[in-house]
């Protein structure tokens, strides 16, 4: 049994995710039980297929494939991590959508889009990886285009979607004329597009401030640090170490620029999204740098950034839903006096995505200052200076939603439901379970950084590159 | 492992197992009396104590050199390795001793003096997850360790400043500190990047084998020099000196805990457990006197203007401070980690009587048949007038340190975040644009 979900389990979880999309579209409310039952079967499936990776025995990164066959799909360190985190993301978010966004159509197109990314960050295929992608960007876009309250709002979502697509399908048809390094030039694109940098941080800053709940953690950009990982070296090895110092210097003043902004950004969904954006900064730096633990550290920063920052959202969305109306208070909301768990998970999520110890945060921002440090000094510098200003931007949003005097009436507004404890405690212990015992966590992420391509013939030397200091 | 190993990681252990139990319990929903909680404190402040005394009288007696613990990797890759490794010795020993203690005796104190009030239970919480971070600060046997409780100190300061979260000063005050230990710890974090890539390692033995520091030279000045810029964040020295006054609104027992006792004091051990790099660096010595002297001299005559008890405290604690970090740049070692322990406890019980300071001073004037006048005020008097006056502006406006900070670096950083916000703007659009 085991054997047949290691080769087939991406396509049954697929088909699970598409035929949940069909039913929640068949029903008028969707059920929270439904939801948690396809979540359920597609996460043990997951982690069935993926049983060697967890057990210490993953299956080394394969080389890209040209066509479209069972020996595609990937249950490597790599994809397990991405899917477990695209899952985690998507019942996280349908299990803490408020009682007015139970609708149908997002239900529906968020299990599509969790499909598509789960297919995304598996396939070992090139052209089946930029097609999900483009097509996920497509249905989001198309969404939230075709919702009344939304379509005055999603100029920029659909400038984003667009050229992203178009990055990825110029991408796509260089890699097919056999031009592999302007193709992985166009990838990064795409990425930068996805992750929200700059100039395209209004898209994703705008996504993160008015997406449906349901749809939040849809294609996010942790996928696009997923493509990158497998096929960067693969499109092109020479380009990408070529281009690998400049890269990390864009990651790093990406990572300042956003946290900036983010500090002057008064919307509070939208600072989140900065913050994001402003943390993948940091991840696409490491990827990029000449060392294993530059890659380490990308990885668990894209987790933790991605997990905090989804509960910081989801917990704001959940006392936007309560309390209404967030962004235009004009002094400290105190919401903790009348929702002291919601605060206390909004804290710990915090906590981790400013890295301080406990929590998975303190590992990735250590390995990222020692990855940093050993390739440029001033980059083992900057590494926690952007991570100050992005902790100091995240710790002020907390004190602005959570703290001050208690708003009068909301004494009587339940503090977090049973619904939503849920998630927010499994997220929570995630953080800090893994952030106690980072061993075992740090030894199935190493694999990926071991087996990648970057540091193996034709890539960069292990040791330091002297020419970058 | 032998009983004062166990015993010194139980000591370590014992206030995590506390935190955790007590938010896990919250967390589920449970309501616990306060009664139950503050026994539950003195039950675990009590076992910590006996198993610091334990692994004193095992360091003392019989093992005659520094107890170790080693307990594993935390995580490695192949070119960085987190040592977990625990260590006693004659200078992580009685801050231990005193951690224990004084941590306990605040616990006792706040049974009373936090009694109905709505946040008990977290302060409780903070406390034991102090405890932890000052138990792994003092006991850490690689830097790295020490600097996960040096952070977790950090955290529980800023949370406990921020304890009555009804009131917008203590929020602001606790969101200033935040910005100030998260500026500073760049440089521990710089400085432990630094020794990984010097000796590839952080452990105290192989930074220092034998008390000789395993870098020299420029190396060491950088290193010092960083750690000395995340001591003087958390121990309130030049010019990071304005948050202390300001971590005043937190209630009194963590004023006394944090800026009295253990808090402050984390800096100060951070340079005695680097002693032998300050051998190693005429600079950093010559650096770390002269921020000390200036902290001392300014922690003097502020605090003599300070217009309340705990300010007027906090800035008496700033200037011993910066006579600990002259004595460790003269290399009085002994006489600093003296200095630091005795200093703590005077101050806890400063801090714990501060809230009765009025009715005390009432009580010694009405017992003296009249108007005492304030202690040191016959040195004042030797001072010319227009000398007096100076200092007296001098002491009101904080040296004006305050304001140079607030003109050379926070309003041209705000500045700074307006324009590129500006620019943005115009670049790229403004974001409340509603169309998109």
């Amino acid at each position: 049994m085991i054997a047949f979900f290691e080769s087939f389990g991406v396509i049954v979880n697929f088909v699970i995710l598409l035929i949940s999309a069909l039913v929640a579209y068949g029903m008028h409310r969707v059920s929270r039980p439904f939801v948690h039952f396809a979540m359920l079967a597609v996460l043990s499936i997951t982690l069935l297929s993926g049983y060697e990776t967890w057990l210490g025995h993953p299956v080394s990164l394969a080389p890209i494939t040209q066509s479209l066959n069972m020996s595609s799909f990937h249950t490597d360190s790599l994809a397990c991590l991405f899917q477990l985190l695209i899952i985690g993301g998507g019942w996280m978010a349908f299990s803490m959508t408020p009682e007015r966004e139970r609708g149908r159509a997002y239900s529906s197109t968020g299990f599509i889009c969790m499909a598509l990314d789960l297919l995304t960050v598996t396939i070992n295929n090139y052209a089946v990886a930029c097609l999900t992608w483009m097509l996920t960007s497509l249905v989001l876009a198309t969404r939230v285009n075709q919702a009344p309250e939304l379509k005055p709002k999603s100029r920029s979502i659909w400038a984003g979607a667009f050229v992203g697509n178009v990055a990825l399908l110029a991408s796509l048809a260089l890699f097919q004329s056999g031009n592999g390094g302007a193709a992985f030039m166009a990838l990064l694109v795409a990425v930068a597009v996805r992750a929200g940098f700059w100039p395209f941080h209004r898209s994703a800053a705008r996504w993160s401030s008015i997406a449906p709940t349901k749809l939040l953690t849809c294609a996010g950009w942790p996928v696009a640090i997923a493509v990158l990982l497998r096929f960067g070296t693969q499109l092109d090895i020479s380009v990408f170490t070529a281009v690998a110092p400049y890269v990390v210097g864009f990651g790093l003043a990406i990572a300042f620029l956003l946290a900036l902004l983010a500090m002057g950004e008064p919307a509070y969904r939208r600072k989140l999204g900065l913050l994001s954006s402003s943390h993948a900064g940091l991840a696409l730096a490491g990827v990029f740098l000449p060392n294993p633990d530059g890659i380490i550290a990308a990885i668990l920063q894209t987790q933790t950034a991605w997990i905090a920052i989804s509960v910081c959202q989801l917990i704001l969305i959940v006392c936007d839903a309560r309390a209404g109306g967030l962004d235009n208070a004009s002094k400290n909301l105190g919401l903790s006096g009348a929702f002291p768990r919601l605060g206390v998970g909004f804290l710990v999520a915090s906590v981790a995505l400013i890295g301080l110890p406990g929590t998975i945060g303190f590992c990735d921002l250590d390995l990222l200052v020692h990855a940093g440090y050993t390739t440029n000094k001033w980059i083992g510098v900057l590494v926690p200076c952007a991570l100050a200003l992005n902790a100091m931007s995240v710790v002020k949003l907390h004190a602005r939603i959570f703290l001050g005097p208690v708003m009068p009436g909301m004494d009587v507004i339940p503090d977090a439901l049973p619904r939503e404890r849920m998630p927010i405690t499994i997220a929570i212990v995630f953080l800090l379970l893994v952030g106690l015992v980072p061993g075992k966590w740090v030894d199935t992420v190493s694999l990926i950084a071991i087996e990648h391509p970057a540091f193996h013939e034709g890539g960069h030397t292990a040791e330091p590159n002297p020419e970058l200091h | 492992m032998m009983l004062y190993q166990s015993s010194l990681a139980l000591a370590v252990l014992l206030p995590a197992v506390a935190c955790g139990t007590l938010g896990g319990l919250w967390w589920c929903g449970a309501q616990i009396p306060e009664r139950a909680i503050a026994r539950f404190a003195y039950v675990t402040y009590i076992l910590m104590f006996a198993a610091v005394l334990v692994t004193w009288f095992g360091y003392a007696f019989v093992a005659h050199h520094p107890v170790t613990v080693p307990i594993g990797m935390w995580y490695h890759t192949r070119d960085f390795h987190f040592e977990m490794k625990l260590h006693a010795d004659g200078i992580s020993l009685p801050f231990l001793g005193m951690t224990a203690l004084l941590v306990g005796v605040i616990s006792a104190f706040s049974e009373r003096y936090m009694h109905r009030d709505s946040g008990f239970v977290r302060f409780y919480f903070l406390l034991h997850l102090f405890a932890f971070g000052c138990m792994l600060l003092f006991s850490a046997g690689t830097f790295d360790l020490l600097a996960a409780g040096w952070e977790l100190l950090g955290l529980t300061s800023v949370l406990l400043i921020a304890f009555f979260q009804h009131r917008s000063d203590p929020v602001n005050a606790s969101l200033r500190v935040f910005a100030t230990y998260r500026i500073t710890d760049i440089g521990l974090l710089t400085a432990l990047a630094t020794m990984h890539h010097a000796v590839h390692s952080t452990e105290f033995e192989q930074v220092m084998p034998g008390g000789i520091a395993a870098v020299s030279g420029p190396q060491a000045t950088v290193v010092l020099l960083l750690l000395m810029f995340a001591a003087c964040g958390k121990s309130a020295q030049l010019p990071f000196s304005g948050w202390l006054p300001r971590a005043m609104e937190g209630p009194t027992p963590t004023s006394a805990i944090f800026y009295g006792a253990l808090s402050v004091h984390a800096g100060v051990y951070l340079i005695l457990r680097v002693f032998p790099l300050i051998e190693a660096s005429v600079i950093a010595r010559g650096v770390i006197v002269a921020i000390g002297a200036l902290t001392a001299i300014y922690g003097t005559v502020v605090g003599r203007a300070a217009s309340d008890v705990k300010s007027s405290i906090a800035h008496a604690s700033m200037a011993q401070l910066g006579l600990m970090f002259i004595e460790l740049g003269f290399g009085w070692t002994t006489l600093a980690l003296w200095h630091a322990c005795g200093h703590a406890a005077v101050r806890t019980l400063e801090f714990l009587r501060a809230p009765s300071a009025l009715r005390d001073t009432s009580h010694i004037h009405s017992g003296a048949m009249g108007q005492l006048d304030a202690t040191g005020r016959q040195y004042e008097k030797v001072l010319p007038t227009g000398v007096r006056t100076t200092l007296y502006r001098l002491a009101v406006e904080r040296c004006y340190v305050d304001s140079v900070i607030d003109r050379f670096v926070h309003r041209p950083f705000l500045w700074l975040i307006a324009t590129i916000v500006r620019i943005d703007h115009t670049l790229i659009g403004d974001p409340r644009d509603s169309t998109g």
